[in-house]
Order: C-alpha cells, then sequence, then structure tokens
C-alpha cells in the first residue's frame, strides 16, 4: 500500500433525533470553517411545469424569512464577510458560506433561517421571475452555456435530466406562491437534508447550533420516485452568427458510484485534461486548430457522460471532429503506453491532494460523498483505487464508449451549409 | 516573509505557510501588453504561449508531460502590467517546477511552425473573447477610455495585429523583457526561504542583462459613448471612471467604495437594480488597479428596452455615493469594513492568493507587505478617508466611459441616457467641491 502520509482526516456524523445528518470534519491548522445545507434533490425531480423550480426556490430563499428582510440577510452576510453561495444542479441544491470560525454561530443561525423559513412575499415572486428572466437571456448569449444545454437537453431525450436548470420562460412565469410553499415543504425534509462542515470547528458545536435550529424540522420527501434516463445519441446543427464555432462531442459513460469510475477518470485524463492530454497535444499545440479544447466527465446517479468540446472556426471544424474521432479510435486498438497511463495517475492523484486542501472543498466533499456514496473514503483509498486502474481497464472502457452509433454531437455557430451524418462518426 | 535579490537582480519574495502541504509558486515578469510598441501589440501574449512550446533541453509535449506529472495546476496568463506564471503543486514538487520555469526562461526555442500554429490558436482566443459579450464590452471600454495608450490596449491584440507577428519580433522582444531586474519569483507554503532562494538560484543565476526603461508615461482617462451592435439578447454595459493605481495611498478606500456600491448582497447597485426593481441579474462595481492608473467600472446586463433606466439608476447611485448627497453611512462603513477583513484572512489560506499578493506588492511597490499591515490598514480606514477618496471620484464624475453592446439601440435611447447623465453631472457640479484634507 502506497500510504501519502497524509493524516487521517477527522470526520464525524451524527443524526439529529429527526435523521438529518450532521457530518463535520476537524482542520485544526485553519481558520476558517466552510459549512454548508446540502437539499438532495435538484432539477431532475421536478415534473412538467415545476421544471426550474429547485432554482427559483434557491433564489426565493435570499429574498427574506418570516423574520428578516432581504436586506437583514444580505447585511447580515456581508458584515462577517461571508460569500453566501448558492447553487442549483440537476441532483442537488446547495447553500454554503465560508466565514472566520468566530462568525460561525451567527452564520449559521442565518443560513439556517433562510433555508427553514422562508417568506415567499407575492411582490417578490414576481420581482424574481424578471431576474431568472434575464439570467437566462444571459446564459443564451453564452454560447459555451448554451451549447450545453443544447447537447444536454437532447442527449437524454425527453427525461427530466435534460431539462434545463433554470426552467423556461413559460415555466417560470407560471410559478406561484402556494406552489412554492408546496414545493419546499415537500422537499426541504430532514430525509433529504444533510449539513457539512470542515475547519476550525468543534463537532458538538456544530451539533447543537444545528439542533436547534433543525431539530423541529418534521416530514417525508414526497417526489415522485426518480427514474433512469436512457441516452439517445443525436446530431444537433444550429446556425447561430458567432465568431467561432462551438462543438460538443459526447458519449454516454458509467455513473457516478461505479466501480468502473477510476478507469473513466483515467480514460477522461488521457484523453483531454490537461495539458498532455492527446487533444490538447494533437489539436492544439501540433495543429492550432483551437484555443480551447477538452473533455469532461459528467456524472450522475445512475447515468452520465463524457464528452469533448472545442471552439474553432467553421473551416477548421471538419478536421477537428476527424482528429477527436481518429484519438477515439486509437484508444479503442492500441494498448496504452505505460508511460502515458503513469502520467495520467500522477496527475490525477496530484489533482485529488490538492483539491482538499481548502476548507470549503471539504466541506462539498463530506456533502456528495455522503448523497453518492452513503460513506467516507480515506485519501490513501481513493489514491489506491487511482493506482489499481490497468491498461487493458481503459482500453474496455474506451472500445464500451466510443462507438459510432453511441456519439452525440451539437454544434453551434454560422454554420454555412454544414452536413454531417452518422456515417461521419465512425471511429 | 522574506525577500532576497540574487546576483544577477532577480528577486525572490517568500512567506513560509507551515502547516500547509502545498506551494504556490509565480514567475513575474515586469512586462505586460503596455510594454508593446503599437506594431508589437499581442507579442507580451503570444509570448506568453510560446514559452511553453519547446526549449533548446524540452519538445513541447516534454513540458506539456512535465507539467502534468506535477499533478495540481500550472498555467500563465498575461496582463496590462505584467506577465505571470504560476503553479500550485505539493511542495515535493518544488525543485521540478522551478527547473521546469528556468528552462523556459533561459532555453525557449520559438520553432518557427509552432510560432504560426499558436498565432492562430489566439486567433481562437479572440474570436473567444468576442462571442462574450460582457468581456467584449469591458475590453472595448478601457480602450475607448485610454486611446492611443498602449494600457488600452487589448492584452491579446487584434486579428490583424496577431497575423503580423513574427518569430524575430518575439525573440527581440524576449530578450529585451525576460532580464532578471524585471523578474520576480514569489511563493507560499511549504518552504524555507534559503533553501528555495538556493534553488532558485540554481535554475536562474545564468539569466543576464539589464531591465529596460518603460517610456509609456500614465495614461489620460477620456470620457466617451459608444455603442456596440451585437447579436445578443441582453444589452451589456461598461461604465467607467478614472481611479488611482496600485500604489495610490487611498487604494483600500476606492475597493472599499467599490464594495459599497456594487461589491455583494448588501450593496447599493444590488439593492437598488436587483432586489428592489427586478431588472437585473448581473450587476457588479469592481476597482482595477495598474501601475500607473485605475479605473472604477460599473458592469452588468439588463434587458434592451430597460437599459435607459438601469444606466440612469446606476450612475445616480455612483453620484450619490460619491458626491456627498448619501455618502457611506457608520453601517457600510463597519459591514464593508468586515467584509474586506474577513476576505484578507479567508484569503491567507489560500497559497495562490497569498503568491499572487506576493509578486503583485513586490512588482508595483518595490516590497511585500506583511499581511498584519493590510489587515491595520484595513481596520483603520475612517470615514474621512472614504469621504476624500469619494471627492475624488465626485471631480471626475463627468470623464464616465461608456460602452454598451447588444441588439442596436433607438436614437431616443441613446439621447434619453446622454441626458440623463449630462443632468447628473451638472447637479454633482452645482454642489461644489467637497473638501478633502
Amino acid at each position: 500500500m502506497s500510504s501519502t502520509g497524509a493524516p487521517a482526516r477527522d470526520i464525524t456524523t451524527s443524526l439529529l433525533p429527526n435523521g438529518l445528518p450532521v457530518i463535520t470534519e476537524c482542520m485544526p491548522h485553519v481558520r476558517s470553517v466552510s459549512v454548508g445545507v446540502w437539499i438532495g434533490s435538484g432539477s431532475r425531480r421536478e415534473t412538467g411545469s415545476e421544471n426550474g423550480i429547485s432554482h427559483f426556490l434557491e433564489h426565493m430563499l435570499f429574498k427574506g424569512t418570516e423574520t428578516r428582510t432581504a436586506e437583514d440577510i444580505a447585511r447580515s452576510v456581508d458584515s462577517i464577510g461571508g460569500n453566501l453561495d448558492a447553487f442549483t444542479t440537476r441532483e442537488l441544491v446547495s447553500f454554503n458560506t465560508k466565514i472566520l470560525d468566530e462568525h460561525l454561530p451567527r452564520a449559521f443561525e442565518v443560513l439556517s433561517d433562510m433555508v427553514l423559513n422562508p417568506a415567499f412575499r407575492e411582490d417578490d415572486i414576481e420581482k424574481e421571475k424578471g431576474v431568472i428572466l434575464e439570467e437566462l437571456k444571459m446564459e443564451v448569449d453564452n454560447p459555451e452555456y448554451q451549447l450545453h444545454e443544447l447537447f444536454s437537453s437532447r442527449f437524454w431525450g425527453n427525461h427530466a435530466l435534460g431539462k434545463p436548470i433554470l426552467g423556461t420562460r413559460g415555466t417560470i412565469r407560471g410559478f406561484h406562491q402556494t406552489m412554492l410553499r408546496d414545493y419546499h415543504r415537500r422537499v426541504y425534509v430532514p430525509g433529504n437534508l444533510v449539513i457539512t462542515a470542515a475547519g476550525h470547528l468543534k463537532h458538538d458545536e456544530l451539533y447543537a447550533l444545528a439542533a436547534e435550529q433543525f431539530g423541529g424540522l418534521r416530514g417525508d420527501l414526497r417526489l415522485a420516485p426518480e427514474t433512469q434516463p436512457a441516452p439517445k445519441p443525436e446530431i444537433i446543427l444550429k446556425n447561430k452568427r458567432l465568431a467561432q464555432v462551438h462543438v460538443c462531442l459526447g458519449v454516454p459513460s458509467v455513473p457516478m458510484a461505479h466501480e468502473g469510475r477510476f478507469a473513466c477518470y483515467v480514460l477522461n485524463t488521457i484523453l483531454g485534461a490537461g495539458m498532455s492530454s492527446r487533444l490538447f497535444q494533437n489539436i492544439r499545440e501540433r495543429e492550432g486548430l483551437a484555443y480551447s479544447i477538452f473533455s469532461e466527465l459528467n456524472l450522475f446517479r445512475d447515468a452520465g457522460w463524457l464528452a469533448v468540446y472545442a471552439g474553432t472556426s467553421r473551416e477548421s471544424l471538419p478536421r477537428v471532429i476527424e482528429l477527436t474521432l481518429a484519438e477515439f479510435r486509437d484508444l479503442k486498438e492500441n494498448a496504452l503506453p505505460e508511460e502515458e497511463l503513469r502520467r495520467a495517475k500522477d496527475h490525477l492523484k496530484g489533482s485529488l491532494m490538492l483539491g482538499l486542501e481548502s476548507s470549503s472543498s471539504r466541506m462539498a466533499n463530506l456533502a456528495r460523498q455522503h448523497m453518492y456514496f452513503g460513506r467516507f473514503f480515506s485519501l490513501d483509498e481513493m489514491l489506491e483505487s487511482i493506482e489499481r486502474v490497468s491498461a487493458d481497464e481503459v482500453m474496455e472502457m474506451a472500445c464500451e464508449f466510443f462507438q459510432r452509433d453511441r456519439i452525440a454531437l451539437t454544434v453551434l455557430g454560422k454554420l454555412d451549409g454544414l452536413r454531417i451524418g452518422r456515417e461521419d462518426l465512425a471511429c | 516573509m522574506r525577500q532576497s535579490t540574487l546576483d544577477n537582480g532577480l528577486r525572490v519574495v517568500t512567506e513560509a505557510v507551515p502547516h500547509a502541504r502545498s506551494l504556490a509558486i509565480g514567475a513575474v515578469v515586469n512586462c505586460g501588453s503596455r510594454h508593446e510598441e503599437p506594431a508589437e501589440s499581442g507579442l507580451a501574449h503570444l509570448c506568453e504561449h510560446m514559452l511553453f512550446h519547446g526549449t533548446s533541453t524540452r519538445s513541447a509535449i516534454e513540458i506539456g508531460r512535465h507539467i502534468d506529472l506535477a499533478g495540481g495546476s500550472i498555467g500563465a496568463f498575461t496582463t496590462r502590467d505584467y506577465t505571470c506564471y504560476h503553479a500550485c503543486v505539493l511542495a515535493d514538487y518544488r525543485y521540478f517546477i522551478l527547473d521546469l520555469l528556468g528552462d523556459l526562461f533561459l532555453n525557449p526555442a520559438f520553432p518557427e511552425e509552432a510560432v504560426e500554429r499558436e498565432k492562430q490558436a489566439v486567433q481562437h482566443e479572440i474570436a473567444m473573447g468576442r462571442d462574450r459579450p460582457s468581456q467584449l464590452v469591458h475590453e472595448r471600454m478601457k480602450q475607448s477610455a485610454w486611446p492611443g495608450h498602449p494600457l488600452g490596449r487589448p492584452v491579446a491584440g487584434s486579428p490583424g495585429s496577431v497575423e503580423r507577428l513574427s518569430r524575430a519580433g518575439l525573440i527581440d522582444f524576449f530578450g529585451r523583457h525576460y532580464r532578471p531586474g524585471n523578474i520576480v519569483i514569489a511563493a507560499a507554503g511549504q518552504l524555507d526561504h534559503d533553501d528555495f532562494t538556493a534553488q532558485v538560484h540554481d535554475a536562474f543565476w545564468r539569466l543576464t542583462g539589464a531591465a529596460p526603461k518603460n517610456e509609456s508615461g500614465p495614461p489620460r482617462f477620456t470620457a466617451g459613448f459608444k455603442v456596440v451592435e451585437l447579436p445578443s439578447s441582453q444589452s451589456y454595459f461598461s461604465l467607467g471612471f478614472p481611479a488611482g493605481p496600485f500604489g495610490h495611498p487611498d487604494r483600500i478606500a476606492t475597493h472599499l467604495l467599490a464594495h459599497v456600491l456594487g461589491g455583494g448582497l448588501s450593496s447599493r447597485l444590488y439593492r437598488a437594480l436587483r432586489e428592489d426593481a427586478g431588472w437585473v441579474y448581473d450587476i457588479e462595481a469592481d476597482y482595477q488597479a495598474y501601475r500607473d492608473a485605475g479605473a472604477l467600472t460599473i458592469e452588468g446586463s439588463t434587458a434592451p428596452e430597460l437599459l435607459p433606466r438601469v444606466f440612469a439608476t446606476a450612475l445616480r447611485e455612483f453620484a450619490d455615493l460619491v458626491a456627498g448627497r448619501r455618502p457611506t453611512d457608520a453601517g457600510e462603513l463597519a459591514r464593508a469594513r468586515t467584509h474586506l477583513l474577513s476576505r484578507h484572512h479567508l484569503g491567507s489560506e489560500d497559497m495562490y492568493t497569498r503568491m499572487s499578493r506576493l509578486a503583485t506588492q513586490e512588482l508595483y511597490l518595490g516590497h511585500p507587505v506583511p499581511a498584519t499591515e493590510v489587515a491595520d490598514q484595513i481596520q483603520s480606514l475612517t470615514g474621512d478617508q472614504l469621504a476624500c477618496d469619494a471627492a475624488r471620484f465626485a471631480a471626475s464624475l463627468h470623464l464616465l466611459n461608456t460602452v454598451i453592446g447588444g441588439p442596436a439601440l433607438e436614437a431616443d435611447a441613446i439621447h434619453e441616457m446622454a441626458s440623463s447623465a449630462d443632468e447628473l453631472f451638472e447637479q454633482v457640479k452645482s454642489t461644489g467641491e467637497v473638501s478633502c484634507h
């Protein structure tokens, strides 16, 4: 066993009497504490006219509680220097902040009040619709975002996993007070929440704070059961007046907690993460066909994808696709050089270790491990799992992933009569 | 926190952080887009890219592999004032990184065909920026505010200027600027200053030559109003006002004003435009400081039909804050002070942040500033100092430089914005000068 000599993580989990988990990690050498309240359901659990409601709720929680106005919340957060951060993904919602240790009780009190006692005032709801409609337009003006949304909205066919996190203009306009209150009551329940914190803290202290604020929370999660999505690879070519042509080419991969995920990480690293990755070297360095080119894994509870993104020009687009497919082919057909495998593993291990240095990354790591794995992996355990990946496993995975009929392609930009068919995606 | 100078003039600044497992290293060259001649626009940035394309001892792919082996992250960026090569790695990789940086700085090969290819990659990068409206208006505003001055030019250059760059130009530029007196190596994390300095010496002692003088002189901030038509659904705006340079004694006061105006959830712009009116999603005020100039910006986006109202409200909020009609109150001052202070302490936990603070302080001020001193400056900031800084902004309010990007605007809308600005300037003028001690 290759031990890093890293001190074991000092993690403690306890449940409040109502079942809500409180997970902390003590980091004695920092002054900060990062604390988060996590909700274990995001946009994919919404149905029909609810699309976008998780994100809308996230916004509304900042708009005031039964005893605080929005301005009170903003001022308390601002005055302790915290950046109250919130985000909604397809599978979770997070409210979190990073503060100096002395501010923890105050920060936690505000955070809890926001999450538990939102006021949902009528006029605030209407105003927030305006804000989110502007957010939606801003996202559309961002080609990378639009490309990603186009790709993901079609990749899962009509499944909720592909629906936009923000919702659509239509669903956003339809939200109202009763609907928001109802969704909040059904979803913000002990069994669907987890509180995590990391940094300069004592577990018992946070537990006491959590018990005081969340101890009275009751209710069971009332959402339609989750269904597994089936990928539906399509070719989407969308014309838009842009300086660049943006392309996303992806295939279904393994889900988040799959035993083959480490081989998947290695495959992704070799293909398109980092400066020595094949796509970076062959498309950017050797041919100068793009500035931004990389591959990325998007893993969910029961599904996932691996996608290649590039920003290029109309003339270079066919060549970028051709070279990407050539890399797919090579990874399927030719044995992975030992040295390249070694490099990818070292890269992953280094990123993993550095990625756990701050209190905020550990706080998020605690929540994700709890929600996706139901247990905590030690650093050494994860490093070992990376180390165990073999060249054969990576090749098997490449053979499973990279098949002509499994490839989805989205292109956004000035197309000038571009035609790409399934037959052009052989690899 | 310690500083040493090698015999060749290269400066080393470090901060040892005992419990860190990682180390952030930066090699900062006092050479950015502002050091370019007009015909060289984009050269500093291309030079930064080209250093990764091979040395006399390593090919580009070997450099890439070397970098990925270290895990962590290694990269580089070019600003108007300087170029920074940075790495965050586990502490064991310290010499590994210094050795690589030394090689990049001493032996770059600038292979001819790689230069041509990288010019193409930069063209793609420029195109990417053109597809981001908020970035585009920001760059255009600076261009328009500092016209004809190198500080106003976009860092990456223009498609035309990049096309004309050559290998010979690169070699000449590199030779002139990458000189030891022009370079600061900064590091924060698990290290020992003497060991670290000895390793920097091993990697960089062969570098020679005197640092060049920068002749460009400070730019003048110019008023302006420009509309750039873009195929976007929102209107993006960048409003700029002249502000002090990095070394200005009121730098922290300006940061505080920017925070009160548009820095967070309780800031005035956020309250007025997003919370009260619901007109914007994105609204922010920011202060950017360079060696001999600075700008305070108000930026955001809104629906085209709301633009004149958003513009007028944003300007009014700024004028109220700086022209004495609704100055920072005691509560705001206390909140903003605690906020900056907490940010400062929280930032200190991140090695990269510490390293880049050291590097920029050394570069701009000639010495690193102890963290406690910065904290004291924030803590001791008084209402009078703020009022004094605000008065300076009030006096130059009429220098507002605006760039709007988005769908074409009706003549009426433009007229409405111009007159609301003029009206405001008139009012501010009539309230008279605020005295400043």
